[in-house]
Formats: C-alpha cells, sequence, structure tokens
C-alpha cells in the first residue's frame, strides 16, 4: 500500500471524493479488460477511488462473485459503501474482511474508520491497535482523539509524525485538531500549508471552511472551486460553495452553485430539500415545492420532507388542504400538532393555535420541544389585546436578539405580527420559519457582489409602501454595531418615511459573561453599570480604561490593534486579573472563555471579530 | 436544571420583556416579581404559577433550594437590580445553581428610542451607564466626556432631582438630556429642568469633543 491508498482511508472518514485522484484515473487506464477477480478489484478500487461508486460496488460484486474468500474483496467494497454513506453495508464487509484475514492491517484500518464514523471511539482503537504498525494509522488514530474531544492528545501524537514525515493530509489533519483546540487561525495556517504541498479536493475544501469561518469568505470560495475542478464529479464543492454564498447573504450565487449540486446529484432527497430551503428564503415558494414534491417522490418513506412539503403549501396560504392532509395522517407526532399549530397561526387563529404547540411539545423533546412550547407562548402573547397605536409609523425596525427567536421582545413581536411586508436579514432556517407564524410577505435581503452597503438599504426602502406597513428584522441590537440599520435609518430621513425602532438584547448587556463573572468574582462588586468601548477608540485613548468599572469592550479590530490594546490593559490590571471573552460572531454558537490578563494577547488573537470582551472590576465598588 | 432563574423583564414591561424569559418565568413553581409597575407586575401574573413578592435576597435563595424559583426584575439583572445581584451572590455562596437571563438593558432600550448609534463610523465610541443610586454614591463614576445613561426603576423624585442638579453642574450650562419614561413620549431639557417619574432612563450625550461623536439622529 502507498500513501496514495492511505489517503483513501480518510477521505472514508469525511465521505468525500478521495484524493490522487490523476493516479486513480491513470490507474484505470492500465488495468486491462479481464474477468478475473484480481482485475475486477482493481478495476473497482480505481472506480471507487474516483467518486464512481455505483460502477464501483458493481465491479466488486462481480469480483465477488467469483471470489469470496479474499479479505481485499470485501474490504474494498465496504470502503466503497462508505465512501457512499452506507455504513451499515459498509460495516458488514468489513467485519467479513477482519474474519477472513484478521492478521492484515488495512482491513483493520478500514474497520477503525467505519467504527469512527459510527462514533464508537473505542472500537476504532482496538482495531487500530489491530492494524498494526500502519504510518497512516497516525491520521486515523489522531482524529479519534478528536472525536473523543482529546483534540490534545491526538495533537501529542500526530505531532513527532508530522515532524517526521510532514505531508498535506498530516498538516490537514492537525488543523482539524486545532479546530477542536479552538484554534482557528493555527487551523486555517496548517490548511494553508497542507494545500500548498498537496492541494486535494478534501484539503481545499477543508481550508475554503476555516477561511470561511475567519471571515475570509471570497479566499474560502476560490478555494472551493479549485476543489470543484479537481473533482468534477463530484456535488460536494458546489455545496460548500452554496453553503459559503448562503451565509455571506449572496442568495442567487448561493441558489446557482445549489443548482450545480442537484445538477450532479439530481437523485439525492437530501440536496433537493436544502435547495427548497433557499427558495423559501428567496420567497420562491412554488420552487420549493416542485422540488420537495421531487424529494418526497425519491423518499417516500420520509416523514421529514413530507413534514417540509406540507409546510410549504401552509406558507402558500393552501391551510384547508394541509389540515386536510395532516386529518388523513400524512404525518405522525409531534409534526402534525405542530403544523396544525402553525396553520392557525398563520390563519390569525392564535389562541387555538397554543394548544396544538403545546401537545406538539409534550410529544417531543430537545430543541424541537422547546421551538414548539415557544410558539405556543408566542401565539399566547400575540392572542392578548393589543395595546391601539394611534400613528403607526410606515416601517419598522425588529430585532429577535441574541438567542433568537427566543429572545425577541413582546413589542418586537407585535410589531412584525402586524407588518404586511418582513424583510429577512437573517440567513438562519428557523427565522425563516418563525417568521411564517406571521401574516406578512417575507423577503429576503439580498446581497448583490460589489455592490455598496447602501445598495441593499435603497432596495428594502424601495419596496416600502404608503399603508402597507414593512419590518425589517435583525439580530442582536439594530443600533449596536449595524451598519444596515443605521443606513437604513439614513435613507428614512432623506425620504421622509417614519420609522421607529424596539430594543433588543446585544452583546453589550454580555448576559453570559456578567453571569460567570458573577460566579468566579461574586465578591467584587463593582459600581451598578458599565462602560462599553470600541476597542481601537480605547486603545488610542488609554485614559478612559478605568479598572475600577466593569467595562465591555467590542473587539472588531486588526491584529495590530488588539496588541496595542492588551498592551494597555497590562499596565492598568494585574497579570492574573481574568478578562471574559463572548465568542463566535454571526450565527455561529457563541461561547465564553476566561483568560488571565497575561494570557490575553494570545487568546484574543485566536478569536474572531466579532468577539466582545467584558473586563470586571478590580476594586470594589459602590 | 437550575433551581433559580433571575430574569430581567426590560426597561418598559411587557413591551420590552423577551419571550425567553417569559417562558422561563412560566416554568417556575413560585415566581418573586422585584416590581414596582403594577400593570407589568399584573400582566406578569397572567403567565405565572404564582407571583410573590420578595422579603429578602435570603428568602428568594431558601426557597430556591426547593427548585422551580423565578426572579423578575426591572430591567437587566446585572445592570440594575441590586435585588438581583444579592440574590445571585447568595445562591453562588449557598451553591444553588442559577442562571441568568439575558435581557434588555437600559443602554438598549435607550439606543432605540433615541435613534442612537454604537459602533461603526456613525455611532458612538463610548458609552457609560449608571444607576442613580451608584451616582449618589460616587458622584465620580460618570465623566462628562463619555455619554451617559442614567437610570433608576424606584428613584424617589428628590433622589432624580438631587442626581440630576449634581450633574447639570458638571456638564456646560444648556446641556440637554432625553428623558425617556414608561410610556413613549420623550422629554428633553436641560439635566436640572428634567422630570423624571420614579421609573426613567436618561440619555446625556458627553460635552462636545472633536474625539467623541455625537449621535446622528433627533
Amino acid at each position: 500500500m502507498n500513501m496514495t491508498e492511505g489517503r483513501g482511508y480518510l477521505t472514508c472518514l469525511i465521505g468525500l471524493p478521495p484524493e490522487g485522484r490523476e493516479d486513480w484515473a491513470a490507474e484505470l487506464k492500465k488495468i486491462r479488460p479481464a474477468d478475473d477477480a484480481a482485475t475486477l478489484r482493481r478495476r473497482g478500487r480505481a472506480l471507487s477511488m474516483l467518486g464512481r461508486g455505483p460502477e464501483a460496488l458493481a465491479a466488486f460484486d462481480r469480483a465477488l462473485a467469483l471470489d469470496d474468500k479474499s479479505a481485499e474483496g470485501w474490504a474494498w467494497r465496504g470502503e466503497s459503501h462508505l465512501l457512499a454513506g452506507l455504513r451499515e453495508p459498509a460495516r458488514r464487509d468489513l467485519d467479513r474482511a477482519a474474519a477472513l484475514d484478521p492478521k492484515w492491517p488495512w482491513g483493520r484500518l478500514l474497520r477503525a474508520v467505519c467504527l469512527l464514523t459510527e462514533g464508537d471511539t473505542d472500537g476504532a482503537e482496538k482495531e487500530l491497535a489491530a492494524a498494526g504498525g500502519l504510518s497512516e494509522a497516525a491520521l486515523v488514530s489522531a482524529l479519534l482523539e478528536g472525536q473523543r474531544g482529546a483534540a490534545q492528545k491526538g495533537w501529542d501524537a500526530l505531532n513527532p509524525v508530522l515532524a517526521s514525515r510532514p505531508s498535506g493530509p498530516l498538516f490537514a489533519v492537525r488543523a482539524l485538531l486545532r479546530l477542536g483546540l479552538g484554534d482557528l487561525p493555527g487551523a486555517l495556517a496548517d490548511l494553508n500549508e497542507a494545500a500548498e504541498r498537496e492541494p486535494s479536493a478534501w484539503i481545499l475544501m477543508q481550508q475554503a471552511d476555516a477561511l470561511n469561518r475567519s471571515g475570509f469568505y471570497r479566499p474560502a470560495l476560490e478555494a472551493s472551486a479549485r476543489a470543484a475542478a479537481l473533482v468534477p464529479d463530484s456535488h460536494e464543492p458546489h455545496l460548500q460553495r452554496a453553503n459559503i454564498y448562503f451565509d455571506q447573504a449572496f442568495y442567487p450565487e448561493a441558489l446557482e452553485a445549489m443548482e450545480r449540486a442537484v445538477k450532479l446529484r439530481p437523485d439525492d432527497a437530501g440536496l433537493l430539500s436544502r435547495r427548497a430551503r433557499f427558495h423559501l428564503l428567496l420567497g420562491r415558494l412554488a420552487e420549493a415545492e416542485d422540488g420537495l414534491r421531487r424529494a418526497c417522490a425519491l423518499a417516500p418513506d420520509s416523514g421529514q420532507l413530507r413534514f417540509e412539503r406540507l409546510n410549504v403549501a401552509a406558507l402558500r396560504g393552501r391551510y384547508a388542504e394541509v389540515l386536510k392532509e395532516i386529518k388523513k395522517g400524512a404525518l405522525s407526532a409531534p409534526f402534525d400538532s405542530y403544523l396544525t399549530g402553525y396553520v392557525l397561526c398563520r390563519r390569525g387563529d392564535r389562541a387555538a393555535a397554543v394548544e396544538h404547540f403545546l401537545s406538539a411539545a409534550r410529544a417531543s423533546d430537545a430543541g424541537f420541544a422547546e421551538r414548539c412550547r415557544f410558539y405556543a407562548l408566542v401565539c399566547r402573547v400575540l392572542s392578548e389585546k393589543k395595546p391601539a397605536v394611534k400613528n403607526p409609523p410606515q416601517f419598522y425596525l425588529c430585532s429577535v436578539g441574541i438567542h433568537h427567536p427566543y429572545q425577541i421582545s413582546v413589542e418586537n413581536l407585535r410589531a412584525l405580527d402586524s407588518c404586511e411586508v418582513l424583510y429577512n436579514n437573517l440567513g438562519d432556517p428557523q427565522i425563516s420559519e418563525f417568521l411564517g407564524l406571521f401574516k406578512g410577505e417575507v423577503r429576503a435581503v439580498t446581497r448583490v457582489d460589489n455592490e455598496p452597503a447602501m445598495g441593499r438599504v435603497k432596495r428594502i426602502v424601495a419596496g416600502i409602501q404608503r399603508g402597507r406597513l414593512t419590518g425589517f428584522v435583525t439580530r442582536i441590537h439594530p443600533f449596536i454595531y449595524r451598519r444596515i440599520a443605521n443606513d437604513l435609518v439614513t435613507v428614512c430621513d432623506e425620504k421622509k418615511i417614519d420609522f421607529q425602532a424596539f430594543g433588543a438584547v446585544s452583546l453589550t448587556e454580555v448576559a453570559w459573561s456578567l453571569g460567570v463573572s458573577a460566579r468566579e468574582h461574586g465578591a467584587v462588586r463593582g459600581p451598578f453599570g458599565a462602560r462599553v468601548f470600541d476597542l481601537v477608540y480605547l486603545a488610542n485613548r488609554p485614559a478612559l480604561l478605568e479598572p475600577g468599572h466593569p467595562t465591555v469592550i467590542y473587539c472588531i479590530a486588526n491584529d495590530e490593534h488588539r496588541k496595542q490594546f492588551c498592551a494597555v490593559v497590562r499596565e492598568r490590571y494585574a497579570p492574573d486579573d481574568i478578562a471574559f471573552l463572548l465568542a463566535g460572531s454571526g450565527d455561529r454558537e457563541q461561547e465564553v472563555v476566561s483568560v488571565a490578563i497575561k494570557g490575553l494577547e494570545k487568546k484574543l488573537l485566536s478569536l474572531d471579530l466579532g468577539t466582545v470582551m467584558y473586563l470586571p472590576p478590580r476594586q470594589r465598588g459602590s | 436544571m437550575e433551581k433559580l432563574i433571575i430574569c430581567g423583564l426590560g426597561v418598559r414591561v411587557p413591551e420590552e420583556t423577551t419571550l425567553e424569559s417569559l417562558q422561563a418565568l412560566a416554568d417556575c413553581r413560585v415566581v418573586y416579581c422585584d416590581l414596582e409597575d403594577k400593570k407589568g407586575r399584573d400582566w406578569l401574573k397572567g403567565y405565572c404559577r404564582a407571583l410573590k413578592t420578595p422579603a429578602s435576597a435570603a428568602a428568594v435563595v431558601a426557597d430556591a433550594k426547593k427548585g422551580g424559583v423565578g426572579l423578575a426584575v426591572w430591567g437587566q439583572p446585572q445592570f440594575s437590580s441590586r435585588l438581583a445581584r444579592d440574590v445571585e451572590l447568595a445562591a453562588a455562596k449557598a451553591g444553588v445553581e442559577y442562571r441568568v437571563f439575558g435581557a434588555i438593558s437600559p443602554i438598549g432600550s435607550v439606543f432605540a428610542r433615541s435613534i442612537s448609534f454604537l459602533g461603526g463610523d456613525y455611532g458612538y465610541q463610548g458609552i457609560q451607564a449608571y444607576s442613580v443610586q451608584t451616582l449618589l454614591e460616587d458622584p465620580k463614576a460618570a465623566r462628562v466626556d463619555l455619554p451617559l445613561v442614567l437610570y433608576a426603576e424606584k428613584a424617589s423624585p428628590a433622589e432624580w432631582a438631587a442626581i440630576l442638579k449634581r450633574l447639570g453642574a458638571s456638564y456646560p450650562k444648556g446641556h440637554q438630556g432625553r428623558l425617556f419614561g414608561p410610556a413613549d413620549a420623550e422629554q428633553r431639557g436641560e439635566l436640572a429642568g428634567l422630570k423624571p417619574a420614579h421609573a426613567a432612563v436618561i440619555l446625556i450625550p458627553p460635552v462636545e469633543s472633536a474625539a467623541l461623536r455625537e449621535p446622528r439622529r433627533r
């Protein structure tokens, strides 16, 4: 076995097209037409590595019909199944291979990979031990530790291997471990190195992902496009591009990339469902429904897809039809009650919707139960008698908070309910679904490449019509680090459009940071209140940073300014004083990390632009 | 699952109350409500199983040991409620698991109502927010070169008058503030001339400075 084959195991692990594509293409050309089992196995392997799964499986089937005692035959077919995402048959094939030749290390290594994809890290570890001294096992072993949450252990094991035998895949695996350790810049550096050494499709896609997470979406798109060129038959890079465009609110481009992915896998119900979400956000409901109809035909047993299709029908206003289908048993619990509640809410029958949502909540758990209970509360609040609004404005600026949509306030909720048109500035499908509770027509706020920020604002304002109340929906606080809200206000002023804005939970409150700080520094009580600063501003005016005051700092700044600011902090705080960092911008999961001032610079440089810092007061205040 | 949850209801109740907090309080066995405003209290009562007035932080924490206790306060708990802070510290000391929910603070409220921005090249670059009580106890806490958000739920007219008089002396003559009470209407005028009700939030722009931006709006 050579290294190229070894990389195949890594691609199994992540379900992506294999590396070494050109080698395998050459290998396939070399294979003479023959019907013996060994040749068929070689052919199957090459086809499998080239991403031609069905042809590969056909070749393996024929090979195994001729020789079912070949461990290689079973193992390679198992690998092919793995690449197709078919874990059950893969597991059966790999078990058979291990039974036939328990000492063949590649069979055991593949089995380890299979177990790892199932989350069985203990089982995978045993298989890895049986794989003997295969050097490729270092990759799998490191990923195993990462999957266990012991990224540091994987890191320790991988580094000596990397030092003695540096390679693209090893750098890429180390990058994944760095991600597990919260070191995004380090991961990106490793992926850049990996892409420099061996720009395989998998490495380029990982690089694209890290670039996108670091806020560099254009280079991310370029890396993803390079991956697509390497594996033109694979839908994965196109799907990745679609998701990157989607994250950045370039919705038409996202849809175009998604169409390419669908073209390559026209019978993938999951892809069709994902495309329908794009259609939904763009308000293309008929196309969303068509796609979901096709997805349902491809996967007739999928209750989820049936639910999604009926949900779109509800959004298209076909309430009676949807309720009739639910009554006929089209959906099982809890989706039957949920969609009934959804339809009733949209229809304006809020009080009746409450019980259906609660019923759905009782029949479900975790996040879905939380959503159902939240929707029940939304209906309950909206069924209260609303205070009369004497002179309603033409335009509302609304926010759904940080933990959206759950943190929406009552007045924001009422405003959304009164709007006939809602501009959705959030790509989160959960928000799209939430906004579907209201009668207003939902429009996506799309970015256009090379258009100034004011461009989309002008498009929104152009859509505001007299007598047709319009709302704009964003997250966090519209007036805290939200240029689009500022631009909306400016244009509304210019056009003499009456508008109203509402408060929202923002990062300024830094609820989590304050909560954590209170737990860890309960004895230190500062004055009631806080100071809030922009990092660059404060770095240039150090006298404003007074350690006796609780201070919140928005860290939207480059590395140079961050370093300058950390020097200011070091002058004023003790090395062991603690700062709290609220990291994770955009729609990503946010987390609070605490760090001693002496380690602040290193930590801050590793966090994204949206980081907000809380410096607790040093002295006892009032 | 926490035995105690602490929720801020925003500066105007129920308008600024988040549904997340409302849901959490609705799930509680009993909610201790430290809210002056009767209308807001009555509204919350409609969502809670039992609503009580807190006697003390110790009493809230003692009950919280049994679980299912909520504390509802004005504004944002860690910005504006002494009771919330005392309860939080007592709970931590007693080892009672608790959680503080996000809430709209006086800053968040006043920014929306005054159409003021923070950040970017269009908004303030820094701001300070203090309770009336804090500034009465520590007049030097606030600086005139930063915009100030001054707030209280339960300050008496005498306390408001005292702090506004004191602050008025720190700012140049004629310096104006913008007062937002529980109702929507805004009061604008010289600091000493503002007449807040018990609960109010006032935005005082900074003393003119080239380095600090004025709010752009109204």
